[in-house]
């Protein structure tokens, strides 16, 4: 579904198409989208990273402008994939693990701009890293841009639209009820993506 | 328009710091001064929880207040200096709450110099990584929630409490919706970011060999256990 088919879905929601202006429905979406996308985790991208000398912790959501979350780590050097890892057990190996020089083989998610890594290279030609990371939504959207939503959940951006351009025109209580409809559509959303990084357990789940 | 200028601003500083409260999980370190021979170190006001120190890269051990004063029984905020040695064990102050004392005495003088975030092997500098209040100047983009969910929950906080507000733009329907709308962004947001509220835990220690974790074994036992059914 592109943005221009969710614009005619809102209008024939609202009847009278004349009520909110095309800015206004394009902010929606966009606004809604913006949303979704980093709530529910639904967009996923990969980078290259090049490893620093000395650098203990790295900055994604600054080396990576549409970072949301961390997934996983490839040393692309050693070509093993990098384990996470907590500052409890990093602070079990040695007390100065944030100094210590050697191979990458941890990674230890701070919050949701920093990770620390251990060991530290202390050369700069030592290599690179893939990232693996949930990004953000496509930012800005044009008409023809096909929403990175599944279509069965598209209704949970459509509910968020609908409660914002209901709370603007002041119409609170029917923009709860929407509100209240796009939260339960925005956790079936996560609940899938969830599930759908491990296919073969789907079954379990029920 | 309904609500002054000023009083959406101070909704506004209200909003971040009940932000502050709800979210503590922005992230820095940063090298702090040390001067030879005094042992307290009062730390930024923007400082909220203190994660970690680290002595010329060494972490010190985190101890309380009454485990220092069993370490050195002189344990008098900055009033009495300890001897002067390379520093093991910090400890918060009980009534300052933005100073640290450091034991032993450091006996080196730091000048903050270099980025805390590549530390390196026996540095001569002190180092701190700690969560903060949010950044009340926008100056500091580290010090910011991300965007996706900075402006939202400020927006929601701020229409919640002036639809609240008495006077001639009291809604209270309206204000419940934000208050709900405010209450769902931070719930989400600790969802996807469950990590960062873990990452004071492990700075307690290992949590296996402190006193105060030891309990009675408490085998569970079958429900049979020591009768006879006939």
């Amino acid at each position: 579904m592109t943005r221009l088919d969710l614009q005619t879905r809102l209008r024939n929601y609202f009847n009278n198409n004349a009520y909110y202006s095309g800015d206004d429905l394009n902010n929606s979406i966009q606004d809604g989208l913006d949303e979704v996308v980093a709530l529910s985790g639904c967009v996923y991208a990969s980078a290259t990273m090049s490893f620093t000398a000395g650098t203990t912790y790295y900055d994604l959501e600054t080396l990576l402008p549409n970072f949301i979350g961390l997934v996983a780590i490839f040393n692309n050097t050693i070509k093993r994939w990098m384990t996470p890892i907590s500052l409890r057990k990093l602070d079990g190996f040695r007390i100065d693990w944030e100094v210590v020089g050697g191979t990458p083989w941890y990674f230890w998610p701070v919050n949701y701009r920093y990770i620390a890594i251990y060991q530290k290279p202390l050369i700069g030609t030592y290599g690179n890293a893939f990232v693996f990371y949930v990004a953000s939504a496509p930012n800005p959207l044009v008409d023809s841009t096909t929403l990175p939503i599944p279509d069965d959940h598209m209704q949970a951006l459509e509910n968020y639209c609908i409660a914002d351009l209901l709370e603007q025109q002041q119409e609170f209580t029917k923009a709860s009820g929407a509100f209240k409809a796009y939260a339960a559509r925005l956790e079936q959303l996560r609940v899938l993506m969830k599930a759908r990084r491990n296919k073969d357990r789907l079954a379990s789940l029920k | 328009m309904i609500w002054p200028e000023g009083y959406i601003n101070q909704l506004g500083l209200d909003a971040e710091q009940q932000l502050n409260v709800d979210l503590p999980v922005i992230f820095q370190r940063a090298y702090i001064p040390t001067v030879a021979g005094q042992s307290i170190i009062t730390l930024p006001s923007y400082v909220r929880s203190v994660l970690r120190v680290c002595w010329m890269g060494k972490k010190l051990e985190p101890v309380s207040w009454e485990e220092l004063i069993l370490l050195s029984p002189a344990t008098v905020g900055g009033l009495v200096e300890t001897s002067q040695s390379r520093p093991q064990w910090y400890a918060m102050h009980p009534t300052n709450p933005w100073d640290i004392r450091l034991y032993p005495t450091p006996n080196e003088t730091f000048t903050p110099t270099g980025d805390p975030y590549s530390p390196i092997l026996n540095e001569n500098q002190c180092c701190i990584s700690f969560l903060r209040d949010i950044d009340s100047t926008f100056a500091d983009v580290t010090a910011l929630l991300p965007a996706y969910i900075d402006r939202r929950s400020r927006k929601a906080y701020i229409l919640w409490k002036a639809f609240a507000a008495e006077g001639k733009g009291q809604n209270l329907n309206a204000s419940e919706y934000y208050a709900s709308k405010y209450n769902f962004i931070v719930s989400q947001f600790k969802a996807i970011n469950n990590y960062c509220f873990l990452s004071k835990r492990p700075s307690l220690g290992s949590g296996d060999l402190e006193v105060d974790n030891f309990r009675y074994p408490r085998p569970t036992l079958p429900t049979q256990f020591e009768r006879t059914i006939y």
